[in-house]
C-alpha cells in the first residue's frame, strides 16, 4: 500500500491538485516527445508500457523491464509525471487487475505523481469455461446504480491508496442503446461518480466529440450538465472515420470542433490543472505536427491562467 | 441487472466476433444468466448493429498489430500463408492480453505447434527464444567460476537449443533478403540461444546440443570437468555461452 505519503486527498472532500500546464503522452524514444520536450510542462505516463505481462497458474503478473524503467526515469527527470492507466479494468464486476495496482505501487515509490487516472470501462470478464477473458478493448459500463456501486468505492480506494486525486476518464464507445437507470446518461453517471467518491475527472474532449457525432447528441449541451468543477485534466486528440463512426485512434491532428470544446470549457473549469495531447506510437504523427498541437494548447492554457488570475469565469463552482 | 452476468455475456460476444468464432454458445447461455428480459433482448440484438461490428474490429486490429510487431521473422517465413495462420490463431487462442510481447509469444507457440511448412517451426522457436531471453530479468554476468568435480550443472532457464533443417545462416539470410529458402536437409543444424552469446544466438555443434540436452535435469560433472557423453571443452563452451550454469544449492542457514 502506497497511501499516507504527501496526502492531498480526504474522504468526501475533493482537493484539486496544483496546476501543471500542458502535457504530452510519454512514449520512450518517440521523436515527437523529444520535439516537444521544451514545450510541455508535464508528461503523462502509462506504466503498462514499462512492463511485459506473464501468466503463471492462471495469475497475471506485470514484470518490469529494467531498461525501460531506467529510460523512463531518466527521460522524465525534472518533469512532473501524471499516470494514465490502461489495464486496471476498474469497471470489471468479477474483479479488477491487481497486478496493475502492484505496478502502480512500484512506480509511486520511485516517482510520486500529482494525480492518476483510468478509463471508465471494463476490459476483463469471466471466460465461458471459468477463468478470465480479456476483451481486448475497454467496453462501456451501463449507466446504472449497480455500476456506480461498483466503481465509487474503487475510485475512493485508489485516491486513498496514493494520497492524490484519482480521475476517471470518459470513454468512446460504439454500442447503441446502453442500459441505463433513472434517465441517467454518461454525464449523469460521471456526476454521480465524482459526487459520491470524492474523485475527479479526466475529460477526454475527443472521446466526447466522437460520442456526440456517433450517437448524435450535442457535446456542448452535455458539457453544460457535467460537474466541470471536478475536471482536473483534459485530453485532446484526433482520429479517423471508419465504417461511418468517428474513432478514438489518435491518428490525426485535433479537429476544430474539439478545439472549440476546449475553448468553451477552459473558462468554466476552475480546477483544470492540465491539458494534454494524446500520442499513439502506432499513429506516427510527424513531430512538427505534434508540436503544433501542443503550442495551440499552450495558448489556450495561458488564457486559462489569465482568467484564473482575474477571477473572471463563467459559472465557476 | 446482475452486472457480472451482463459484462460476461457482452465481453464474450465481442471477443467471439473479434476472434472469428461462433457466438451461438454465448447467446445460448443468456437464458441461464441473472438478467432481465430487456437485457437479454439487448444482448441478443446488439450483435447485429454496426457499432458492435466496429467494437469487435478494434481488438482484432490490435491483435494483428501486436503479432506483426513481435513475430516479424516468423510472419516473413509464413509468407503468403501468414493471413490464414493468423486467422486460425485468433480463432483458437482467445484474447488474453493487451501486451505486444505476450501476444507475440503466444502466436509463436501456436505457429511452432501447428505449422508444418519447411523451416517455419525452427524460425518461430528461435524468435520465441530470443524474446524470452531478452525479457529474462537477470543478465549474464560474463564470469564463469571454476567448478569442482561433482558440481551440478543446469540449463539457464531462458537458454534454448533449436534444431534447424538447413544451415541457420542460410535460412535466416534468405529470409531477410526475401530470397527462396534452402531445401530442408536430412541432418539437423543446432542453434544455441543463450545470454552469453554475442547477439544472443549462434550455430552450435552437435556435441554442444547433446551436452545442452544432458543439462536439462541437472547433471554432476565428472573429475575431468565433463558431463556424461560430452567433453570438458564442450561443457566449458556452453558455460561461457551462459547456456549451462552451476546449480545453486541452499546454504547452511537456508530453510528447507
Amino acid at each position: 500500500m502506497a497511501g499516507g505519503m504527501d496526502s492531498t486527498w480526504k474522504p468526501d472532500d475533493f482537493v484539486p491538485p496544483r496546476r501543471l500546464g500542458v502535457g504530452l503522452t510519454y512514449i520512450p524514444g518517440a521523436p515527437a516527445v523529444e520535439a516537444c520536450r521544451g514545450a510541455v510542462d508535464f508528461l503523462e505516463l502509462s506504466p503498462d508500457i514499462l512492463c511485459h505481462e506473464q501468466f503463471s497458474g492462471g495469475a497475471r503478473r506485470l514484470v518490469p523491464q529494467p531498461a525501460r524503467w531506467e529510460q523512463a526515469l531518466r527521460d522524465t527527470e525534472g518533469v512532473p509525471v501524471v499516470v494514465h492507466g490502461l489495464g486496471l479494468s476498474i469497471g470489471s464486476a468479477h474483479g479488477w487487475n491487481t497486478a496493475y495496482l502492484d505496478l502502480l505501487d512500484a512506480l509511486h515509490a520511485l516517482r510520486p505523481f500529482p494525480w492518476h487516472s483510468e478509463h471508465l470501462g471494463f476490459l476483463t470478464v469471466e471466460a465461458p469455461g471459468g477463468g478470465e477473458l480479456n476483451v481486448g478493448t475497454p467496453l462501456p459500463l451501463p449507466f446504472t446504480e449497480e455500476a456506480l456501486e461498483l466503481i465509487v468505492p474503487r475510485g475512493a480506494a485508489l485516491a486513498r491508496r496514493y494520497g492524490v486525486p484519482f480521475l476517471l476518464e470518459n470513454l468512446t464507445w460504439y454500442l447503441p442503446g446502453l442500459p441505463s437507470e433513472g434517465g441517467r446518461d454518461e454525464v449523469g453517471f460521471l456526476n454521480d461518480f465524482v459526487e459520491r467518491s470524492g474523485c475527479g475527472l479526466l475529460l477526454d474532449l475527443y472521446n466526447l466529440h466522437c460520442n456526440a457525432v456517433n450517437h448524435r447528441f450535442d457535446a456542448f449541451e452535455a458539457l453544460g450538465r457535467l460537474r466541470l468543477d471536478r475536471v482536473v485534466q483534459v485530453h485532446i486528440a484526433g482520429g479517423d472515420t471508419h465504417n461511418g463512426f468517428l474513432m478514438d485512434v489518435h491518428s490525426h491532428a485535433v479537429p476544430e470542433p474539439v478545439w472549440e470544446l476546449l475553448e468553451w470549457l477552459v473558462p468554466r473549469a476552475p480546477h483544470l490543472a492540465g491539458i494534454s495531447y494524446e500520442l499513439l506510437d502506432e499513429a506516427r504523427m510527424a513531430p512538427e505536427a505534434v508540436l503544433r498541437q501542443v503550442e495551440r494548447a499552450r495558448a489556450i492554457w495561458h488564457w486559462h491562467l489569465a482568467l484564473a488570475e482575474k477571477g473572471t469565469r463563467h459559472g465557476a463552482a | 441487472m446482475a452486472l457480472r452476468d451482463w459484462q460476461a455475456a457482452l465481453g464474450q460476444l465481442v471477443e467471439a466476433r473479434s476472434s472469428g468464432r461462433d457466438a451461438a454458445p454465448v447467446l445460448a447461455s443468456l437464458d441461464g444468466r441473472a438478467l432481465a428480459e430487456e437485457e437479454r433482448h439487448w444482448l441478443r440484438e446488439v450483435g447485429g448493429s454496426p457499432g458492435f461490428a466496429l467494437t469487435a474490429e478494434v481488438p482484432r486490429w490490435w491483435r494483428h498489430q501486436r503479432v506483426g510487431r513481435s513475430a516479424r521473422l516468423t510472419l516473413m517465413a509464413l509468407g503468403g500463408s501468414a493471413d490464414a495462420v493468423l486467422r486460425d490463431y485468433l480463432r483458437e487462442v482467445p484474447c488474453f492480453t493487451l501486451f505486444f510481447i505476450a501476444e507475440g509469444l503466444s502466436f509463436l507457440d501456436f505457429v511452432a505447434r501447428t505449422v508444418a511448412a519447411p523451416h517455419v517451426r525452427p524460425i518461430a522457436e528461435l524468435e520465441r527464444a530470443l524474446w524470452t531471453l531478452k525479457l529474462a530479468a537477470s543478465a549474464h554476468g560474463g564470469t564463469v567460476p571454476e567448478l569442482a568435480p561433482g558440481a551440478v550443472l543446469e540449463r539457464h532457464p531462458s537458454a534454448a537449443c533449436i534444431l534447424f533443417d538447413a544451415p541457420p545462416e542460410a535460412v535466416l539470410g534468405a529470409l531477410l533478403k526475401q530470397a527462396p529458402l534452402p531445401e530442408p536437409e536430412a541432418r539437423r543444424y543446432p542453434v544455441l540461444v543463450a545470454p552469453g552469446v554475442p547477439g544472443l544466438w549462434r550455430p552450435a555443434t552437435p556435441e554442444e546440443a547433446s551436452a545442452f540436452a544432458a543439462g536439462s535435469e541437472g547433471t554432476p560433472l565428472d573429475a575431468a570437468g565433463a558431463l556424461p557423453g560430452s567433453s570438458a571443452d564442450v561443457v566449458a563452451a556452453l558455460r561461457v555461452a551462459g547456456a549451462l550454469r552451476l546449480r545453486e544449492t541452499p546454504g547452511p542457514g537456508s530453510l528447507t
